[in-house]
């Protein structure tokens, strides 16, 4: 299920980490953590997202995976964990993935976000740029969400919709209402707690930080369409005005984050280290 | 707008979002589609929701999103009109 890597376990102030890190099989090229989709989507991404980290080790990229507190493997529980939590994770992860003895020194460094994991990669952005001093932190994203607000309706939506679909009962009005009155949810088999729909409600990417000289932003949309949706569009000229190259390709292929899917998505990773300006093999 | 003009557009939708790879071009307003269409679970019925809301400019009401809405596609262009206003 889990693929290649080495699982491996990183001890924070939350408890245990799971980690999965692919050593590099060509000079390395620099380090990539992957910050993952949300709830649900992080089971149903994880093939494609272990197929993309094996071809980026492939490529030479020291690439780490974990789960965040709550999540999967690592301890915690989700009904206690909160957004700064996961930040705080993704940051211990990307320390202790800097201490790799033979990676270069000007070696970049890439958050790779697949759907909320981008909103993770933006909020984790300011403590990686000052973790890598003088390498670059470019970022890669594919199918971003980078709203909370958004990320938890549609969450509150999937438990809605098996209402609609007649397999429970209540309403995703229900749900909203209970986390108003600050109780905690379970929606879809997850234990969301308000303090954590807070966080979602407030987290949004809006300012970018600056970047450094040559930072990209690789943005990777699954659609038939050959433009940028209108709120899309803006979000890539709000980074590109910060500093940062922005380059956004649309990706023929399957909607991988909707259901654990058996098809492969390998237009996903290619695409990402081409326009990332990885040298081709 | 009536019913029957969103039909192509709800379908050019519901193929996508659900991925039924052109299969969805071929329903009509009798189309069953709860119970009826294998891909349709929540998070697809989700997707499908959003990719509406998307294509039309639209914000369905919650109280509008039951399970009559997605008996047929007809029902689920009827929730589309309404949300139109």
């Amino acid at each position: 299920m889990r693929g290649t890597g080495e699982p491996g376990y990183l001890h924070t102030a939350r408890g245990s980490l799971f980690t999965l890190r692919h050593p590099p099989e060509r000079p390395c090229q620099g380090v990539i953590l992957h910050l993952p989709a949300f709830t649900e989507e992080l089971n149903t991404c994880r093939r494609v997202s272990a197929q993309a980290a094996r071809h980026f080790a492939s490529q030479g990229w020291w690439v780490w995976q974990f789960d965040p507190t709550g999540c999967g493997d690592s301890a915690g529980d989700m009904a206690q964990a909160s957004w700064q939590d996961w930040v705080q994770d993704a940051q211990a992860v990307l320390q202790h993935a800097l201490r790799e003895p033979d990676l270069p020194e000007q070696a970049p460094i890439c958050l790779w976000g697949i759907r909320a994991g981008a909103l993770l990669c933006a909020d984790v952005l300011p403590a990686a740029q000052a973790l890598a001093g003088q390498r670059p932190v470019h970022l890669v994203w594919w199918q971003p969400q980078l709203h909370g607000k958004q990320i938890l309706q549609q969450w509150l939506r999937v438990g809605s919709a098996q209402a609609w679909l007649g397999q429970t009962q209540g309403t995703g009005a229900d749900a909203a209402g209970a986390l108003a009155r600050g109780e905690s949810v379970c929606v879809g088999g997850y234990t969301l707690s308000a303090s954590l729909a807070a966080d979602l409600n407030a987290a949004r990417s809006v300012t970018p930080p600056p970047s450094h000289e040559c930072a990209r932003l690789v943005w990777l949309d699954v659609q038939a369409s050959a433009e940028p949706s209108p709120g899309n569009a803006r979000l890539l000229d709000t980074w590109q005005s910060q500093g940062w190259q922005a380059q956004w390709e649309p990706v023929n292929g399957p909607l991988f984050w909707q259901a654990p899917g058996r098809e492969d998505a390998p237009a996903l990773a290619e695409s990402s280290l081409r326009l990332l300006g990885h040298p081709s093999a | 707008m009536k019913p029957m003009s969103l039909l192509p557009q709800v379908l050019t939708v519901l193929d996508q979002a659900l991925q039924t790879q052109g299969r969805a071009l071929q329903f009509n307003a009798q189309t069953p589609l709860l119970g009826a269409v294998p891909e349709l679970d929540s998070m697809t019925a989700v997707s499908l929701i959003g990719a509406l809301e998307s294509h039309f400019g639209i914000a369905f009401d919650d109280g509008d999103l039951q399970a009559d809405a997605f008996a047929d596609v007809g029902s689920l262009c009827a929730l589309v009109e309404r949300a139109l206003g």
